[in-house]
């Protein structure tokens, strides 16, 4: 594999209060950086914030078609732009997480926001079981915060707006979205988001009926949630600061249901309805 | 053996129940007892001494030892990587070369006069309470502590050397009698043994 030439382009791309700086190499550089502006128009030029690095990102028709990553995922290297497009929107999440672990209560969850209020709902769950989904479903009417990954600080959630993978109708894998090609709304700009409620989804295939709710004991809840937060142990203080989260915001949910539109009425009654 | 809670990320109590974060990850949940036996255990401590604390904080368990109930829990918790366990410091055997005798909690027990001791085993319903005179006022009385802990583990040559002593008597002469007469308040809720 040709080793990357100076960088032509360099793109900046932030969220959950980290940034990490993309340099672009390669034949196609050009087409490259334009996709990563498009589809990361909600995360450039981040504030300042944690440095979580450097990626370098190159594209060209001499490699091969997989991108293949270095060891540090520090580099990515291909002939196939959606799929090196995939790979950088992991390498990313991956790299601002590894910024961010023991600084802030990191989960596995979407997070969408009331656009008058700030007051976001925080749903966690595990990857691949509808956090997306969800996203989408309500993310037209609600400010869009992020689909994944959720950093919250005290009771602060910060956002981090990435490209949404999303399966097209007919094609085999997962291709990158920006939230403004699927229409999501954005929250009021310079608006702190902080958490209204902490819900755990159980998307549930077999589940009919309305959507099954629980409030779930404190030690239920933070079981729960340490269970999507692959570094809570490295957070000072963690149980504390959960309990104080939960103690702020109100009981967690437990939610079972299979459609997400059926949602409606518990997004709405837990954090409004935006005008 | 010797029991040692492990560094921990963070712990909190709610409702009577505790929830401790370790520190390489894992919740774990832990009842009262367990609780007190990681706070207990903050710095090194004896599982004879960790037990006599845990019988004074919640009485004695049902149908087995102090000791042995909280051996197991002891090596349940070290099994979770919540403490761990050690073996006492060599040439140091945990209960010395004698049995240890101790009374029980749940004996009660008032001293009415210097030489009149009156004794109840509250684990047997329906029986009276009996006085203990004389040298077996003075037996009861060695073995009441004399800090906060009023049943603490006493050697048994510790008790052998106050009876000789208050009698006048050699350790030899009053041997036998004494030890039958600490067998007799064991077989009658009263005392704990705990051989060497």
């Amino acid at each position: 594999m040709e080793t990357p030439s100076a960088p032509v382009d360099r793109v900046v791309v932030g969220g959950i209060g980290a940034s990490v700086h993309l340099a672009v190499t390669g034949q196609r550089a050009g087409e490259l950086a334009a996709s990563l502006r498009t589809l990361w128009s909600r995360c450039l030029d981040p504030a300042q914030g944690v440095d979580a690095g450097r990626l370098d990102l190159h594209l060209d028709d001499a490699l091969p078609t997989q991108p293949a990553a270095s060891r540090t995922h520090s580099t990515l290297a291909g002939a196939d732009l959606g799929a090196l497009l995939t790979a950088a929107t992991q390498a990313v999440t991956y790299a601002l997480i590894q910024a961010q672990i023991g600084n802030l209560l990191l989960l596995h969850a979407c997070a969408l926001s009331n656009p008058d209020t700030g007051r976001g709902l925080v749903c966690v769950a595990a990857g691949g079981t509808g956090k997306t989904t969800l996203t989408r479903t309500f993310g037209t009417r609600y400010g869009y915060l992020t689909d994944e990954t959720v950093a919250i600080d005290g009771d602060r959630i910060l956002p981090y707006p990435k490209p949404l993978s999303v399966r097209d109708p007919g094609a085999p894998t997962k291709s990158e979205h920006a939230p403004d090609a699927l229409g999501l709304r954005a929250p009021r700009p310079h608006q702190e988001q902080h958490v209204g409620r902490l819900v755990l989804l159980d998307r549930d295939d077999t589940h009919a009926g309305a959507p099954e709710v629980t409030e779930l004991g404190l030690f239920d809840a933070i079981s729960g949630l340490a269970e999507q937060s692959s570094s809570l142990y490295r957070l000072p203080h963690a149980l504390h600061a959960c309990r104080d989260l939960i103690d702020a915001t109100g009981p967690v949910l437990s939610v079972r249901y299979r459609e997400a539109a059926s949602l409606q009425p518990l997004v709405a009654d837990l954090i409004g309805t935006p005008s | 053996m010797r029991v040692r809670t492990k560094p921990y990320a963070d712990l909190i109590d709610e409702g009577g129940e505790t929830l401790l974060l370790r520190s390489e990850g894992g919740l774990i949940r832990l009842g009262p007892v367990g609780a007190a036996i990681v706070e207990l255990s903050a710095n090194t401590i004896d599982l004879d001494a960790l037990a006599c604390a845990l019988e004074r904080r919640f009485g004695s368990p049902d149908g087995i030892s102090a000791i042995a109930a909280v051996d197991a829990m002891a090596r349940e918790l070290a099994e979770q990587d919540v403490v761990e366990l050690g073996e006492d410091p060599a040439g140091r055997p945990a209960w010395g070369d004698h049995p240890h005798w101790r009374i029980r909690h749940d004996a009660a027990f008032t001293q009415t006069t210097p030489d009149r001791v009156v004794v109840l085993p509250l684990r047997r319903p329906g029986e009276s309470p009996r006085a203990l005179l004389g040298s077996g006022a003075a037996i009861w009385r060695v073995l009441v502590g004399g800090g906060a802990d009023l049943r603490p583990w006493v050697p048994e040559a510790t008790v052998l050397a106050a009876v000789a002593s208050a009698h006048g008597e050699t350790v030899e002469s009053i041997r036998d009698d004494t030890l039958a007469f600490l067998r007799h308040l064991a077989e009658d809720g009263l005392l704990d043994v705990r051989e060497a």
